[in-house]
């Protein structure tokens, strides 16, 4: 099974760690990994700034990259959903693209979801102790019904014990470039989320997706806490040694 | 109504620093979405199949709207009715004015109407001395305070606590002031009947018009809308020309989607099938009966890829589950629709170039998506309103070549990974050592209200090549 | 989009009946004045071309829908529901009970004026209102009620009415307005008490529409309503409060012989 690993550019940029973690997860549920040398960005920022051009572009570049393979995971539901559900849309009328986007998309597949249906009774390598709350990003949820998937791996784990926040499934308030947009709204919508999350008093909030991790962790600690983590849930279950 | 919507983002932020209002969107917030989540939960039949059933119901009508438009007004009109049509809400008002001034009337008695809204009807009536008198009893809080528009297509002003409207109660009623709920509503109770009984002319929206029997649906809670419909001499219904419903059968369908959709309850208290004017030896009811079927853009929606907005039953379900909408509260969005709705709506209706933001002022949840009782895919269409103002040039020259520019690098990967290691490096020197960034000069948006994760060192595919080379010696 | 065409002026104006509002209306220099500059064609005219346009319509799919709607019309069938109740009547108790209203049941119509007065002077609410002209003939005076036979107005405190049906689903009562069943008495006064024959409970709305297909064909009453409990209204801080415009409790009498 030749699994091409799709890093994200956020997580190649910001937090590398996240991506060996689903390396290390992807090789412990038996998968032969690829990371294809010419990949950079699903183009989900432009497709939702309304830039198609730009979007098919790149959709063009992923779709040449991973033809090959087995399958593509990524350790983002925002990029996975973009793969899965927008490339085939934004290839309407050009019917060969179409033909391999919906090709690529029937095998692009989110981390957990992934590791869930294909990784058998994986047990996770990752070493954390504590409370953690899932915060169910917003287009791994609804785009790709991720739920189960993250809390079910977290629940083979005998060191975490998984508090459910209120409203884990309102969105977080990043919304990509909304976040610079409206700077204001999005942390008015975060502060929520941030909220939610001190009133479990879990050690750790755990999500699937970067963006989200950007709008939590920043507004966390710009509103003075120091002590909640927050995690990929890659690197829960790899552990953050990657 | 004069749209302010471009002024979304000054008014937003005008909102999020108004502390009361703030208060009272937190007070109500959680409201609307709970009681929805319990009636679906609550609702013993195949919620998902409903929706569907309903999304259905809707695109038939669609699909031969000029046709159902027809077939309508051929019944309606066989009832007695009057079925007129208007382009724009400034024919809605001539309209309306006009069928005042026929049968003298001086006072109008409103039951909700968004396209009132739409056209500034309450001004157009004031200017011919016609008093119109909101009788919703939020939209009537809106009136009498100083004509304020609503802030949300249901609960017009939910924006607003008691102590406000005990305020604008003592000062419009010269009573003394109350601030016990169902004291204040008895007492705009006993104000507004005087109104009903006294009313030339009632105005109504209508929730549904049903082409089988040619009637007019009203679908209320306060029965507000039965007073409008049942005591005046005149009724005028104003109306979206894709309002229409096939037959009962069809209402009874989507009278099962709208209350749950929308309050969260199983039945609203009043649904009111109106037909044709009052009959031989009726003791109650209207002797005239007006159907103004408008367009106001509406149209140009038929066949284009914004189609999907017409199923749209007002229900109100999008926004009370929107981010954006519990955050900033309808008057943010600067037009008569707030919310995801009125988000895709208002530019449609009132030009692209008029409410820039609008299309922007969303997360892309789906959250509103997911709970449309018609499935209108509200994203897609923001999405693709996005793509319009790129098309048309409209967007900001630096968003559009920074944008650009992006894509330009991110198709040639060795150029990306160069940048892409200069920036990690950039940012931690900015960082200073520490794991976060709190001011970012070069876009200050990026820390203005969050501090910027520090990234972790190196850029993954730098790290993995590194040690693909270690792994490999 | 397309405009109008170019008959579409006349044959716009040929539409309206002489004489009314909207003549008035269009003569009055409405179109003249339009955004559009000079004679257009009519409002109607011009919405439905620019409709017609917009789906590309042609005089063959023309034919072709009609008859599809002409179709659609008369048939039957009906979306997804909740599962039939099993007993209808104790559906109907539950749910409207759910609604706010509150419900007795007598086993005669002749024991109805009885449980009103009862109801009435539990509630300590006065005697005296209207009753539909339908219900005049049971001896309301013996139960010590004085109830005149007429539609509602305003100063009139309880409101008698019967009903077209009842629907078991969401507690609902239809009613259909009649010289004999005038719509105010189930709205102005604050009470409103309803008499619901068992044998008039339908599972739900489509059964409602079913038996008034049969009772009034194709031509329905003037107002049909839907009363499901009290008037409400959730304006002021999204607190219900029962009561708003119409009738500020409900009371069901249900007849089961």
């Amino acid at each position: 099974m030749r699994v091409g690993l799709f890093v994200t550019c956020l997580v190649d940029l910001l937090r590398p760690g996240i991506g060996f973690g689903a390396l290390r997860l992807l090789e412990a549920a038996g998968c032969d990994v690829v990371v294809p040398g010419g990949q950079t960005c699903c183009g989900q920022p432009a497709f939702n700034a309304g830039d198609t051009a730009s979007a098919r572009a790149l959709a063009t570049r992923v779709i040449d990259q991973f033809e090959g393979l087995d399958y593509l995971v990524a350790p983002s539901g925002s990029c996975a959903g973009m793969i899965k559900v927008h490339f085939p849309e934004l290839f309407g009328e050009d019917e060969r693209m179409r033909v391999r986007a919906l090709a690529l998309a029937d095998r692009t597949f989110e981390l957990t979801d992934f590791l869930v249906k294909f990784g058998g009774e994986l047990q996770p390598p990752g070493d954390f102790r504590g409370t953690v709350t899932y915060h169910d990003s917003c287009s791994g949820l609804r785009e790709l019904g991720i739920k189960r998937q993250p809390r079910q791996l977290l629940g083979r784990m005998a060191g975490v014990d998984l508090v459910e926040m209120a409203g884990c499934e309102e969105c977080c308030g990043f919304g990509g470039m909304f976040s610079v947009k409206y700077p204001d709204v999005s942390a008015a919508i975060t502060d929520r989320k941030c909220g939610q999350v001190s009133v479990t008093g879990a050690d750790a909030v755990v999500l699937g997706d970067l963006g989200c991790m950007l709008a939590i962790e920043g507004r966390l600690r710009r509103l003075g806490d120091e002590r909640t983590r927050v995690l990929h849930v890659a690197e829960v279950l790899a552990g953050e040694d990657c | 109504m004069r749209s302010q919507a471009m002024y979304f983002k000054v008014r937003a932020g005008d909102k999020l620093a108004d502390r009361l209002l703030q208060q009272n969107l937190a007070k109500a917030r959680s409201k609307f979405v709970d009681a929805r989540a319990a009636a679906v939960a609550a609702y013993d039949g195949d919620f998902e199949a409903l929706r569907s059933a309903g999304q259905g119901i809707r695109d038939r009508v669609l699909e031969n709207l000029d046709l159902w438009l027809e077939t309508f007004e051929e019944r309606a009109r066989a009832r007695g009715a009057e079925v007129l049509y208007a382009r724009d809400g400034e024919e809605i008002c001539r309209l309306v004015t006009g069928i005042a001034q026929r049968h003298g009337v001086t006072k109008a008695v409103k039951s909700k109407s968004m396209l009132s809204e739409e056209a500034g009807l309450n001004a157009a009536l004031t200017a011919v001395g016609v008093q119109p008198v909101e009788t919703d009893l939020g939209e009537y809080i809106q009136q009498i305070d100083d004509n304020e528009p609503p802030s949300h297509i249901l609960a017009p002003a939910f924006h607003k606590s008691r102590e406000q409207v005990a305020d604008l109660f003592a000062r419009a009623h010269g009573k003394p002031r109350k601030t016990d709920i169902p004291e204040m509503t008895r007492e705009a109770r006993e104000v507004l009947r005087e109104h009903f009984l006294s009313a030339g002319m009632g105005i109504s929206g209508g929730n549904f018009l049903i082409a089988e029997t040619g009637s007019v649906a009203l679908v209320t809670n306060e029965g507000n809308g039965r007073m409008v419909t049942t005591l005046p001499d005149v009724h005028v219904v104003i109306t979206g020309i894709e309002k229409i419903v096939p037959r009962l059968e069809d209402l009874a369908t989507l009278m099962r989607l709208l209350p749950r959709s929308g309050t969260g309850q199983d039945i609203s208290n009043y649904v009111s099938v109106l037909t044709g004017v009052k009959g031989e030896g009726d003791r109650d009811g209207p002797s005239h009966l007006y159907v103004i079927l408008v367009d106001n853009g509406r149209a140009s929606l038929v066949g284009s890829e914004f189609q999907d907005m017409l199923r749209c039953i007002r229900c109100g379900a999008c926004m009370n589950h929107c981010p954006v909408y519990q955050t900033v509260g309808g008057h943010a969005y600067g037009w008569v629709y707030p919310g995801p709705m009125g988000a895709v709506l208002t530019p449609l209706f009132t030009g692209l170039g008029n409410a820039l933001d609008l299309p922007h002022a969303a997360t892309l949840c789906n959250q509103c998506g997911v709970v449309c009782p018609v499935r209108i895919p509200l994203p897609e269409l923001l999405r693709r309103l996005r793509q319009r103002q790129v098309e048309a040039g409209l967007r900001p020259r630096g968003e559009r070549i920074g944008m650009r520019a992006w894509a330009w690098l991110a198709r040639r990967p060795r150029l990306y990974r160069l940048a892409t290691r200069l920036v990690v490096r950039y940012l931690n020197w900015l960082a200073e050592g520490a794991d976060r960034i709190r001011v970012m000069g070069v876009a200050p948006e990026w820390t203005a209200e969050r501090d910027f994760p520090a990234p972790q060192g190196r850029t993954f595919h730098e790290l993995y090549a590194q040690r693909r080379r270690t792994g490999e010696e | 989009m397309a405009g109008a065409g170019p008959e579409g002026g006349l044959a716009g104006r040929g539409t309206m009946e002489a004489g009314t509002v909207a003549d008035d209306v269009l003569r009055d220099g409405r179109l003249q004045g339009g955004a559009s500059g000079g004679w257009a064609g009519s409002a109607r005219e011009q919405i439905l071309e620019r409709v017609r346009g917009a789906l590309g319509r042609t005089s063959e799919s023309r034919a072709r829908a009609l008859a599809d709607i002409a179709a659609a019309l008369v048939d039957r069938g009906h979306g997804p529901r909740p599962p039939a109740a099993a007993d209808l009547v104790e559906r109907f108790k539950r749910e409207s009970a759910r609604m706010s209203s509150t419900l007795d049941t007598v086993t005669s119509l002749q024991a109805v004026p009885e449980a009103v007065s009862r109801y009435l002077a539990a509630q300590g609410l006065p005697r005296s209102g209207v009753v539909w002209p339908s219900l005049a003939g049971l001896d309301w005076a013996r139960a010590g009620l004085t109830l005149e036979a007429r539609e509602a107005r305003e100063g009139d405190l309880v409101g008698v009415t019967g009903c077209f049906c009842a629907m078991a689903e969401t507690g609902t009562v239809m009613t259909c307005s009649a010289p004999e069943s005038p719509a105010t008495a189930s709205l102005l006064p604050e009470t409103h008490v309803v008499v619901v024959p068992a044998t008039r409970i339908v599972q739900g709305m489509e059964e409602a529409w079913q038996l008034a297909r049969e009772e009034y064909g194709m031509a329905l009453p003037r107002a049909v309503n839907f009363i499901s409990g009290p008037s409400r209204t959730g304006d002021i801080e999204m607190n219900i409060v029962l009561g708003a415009h119409g009738p500020y409790r409900v009371h069901i009498v249900m007849v089961r012989e």
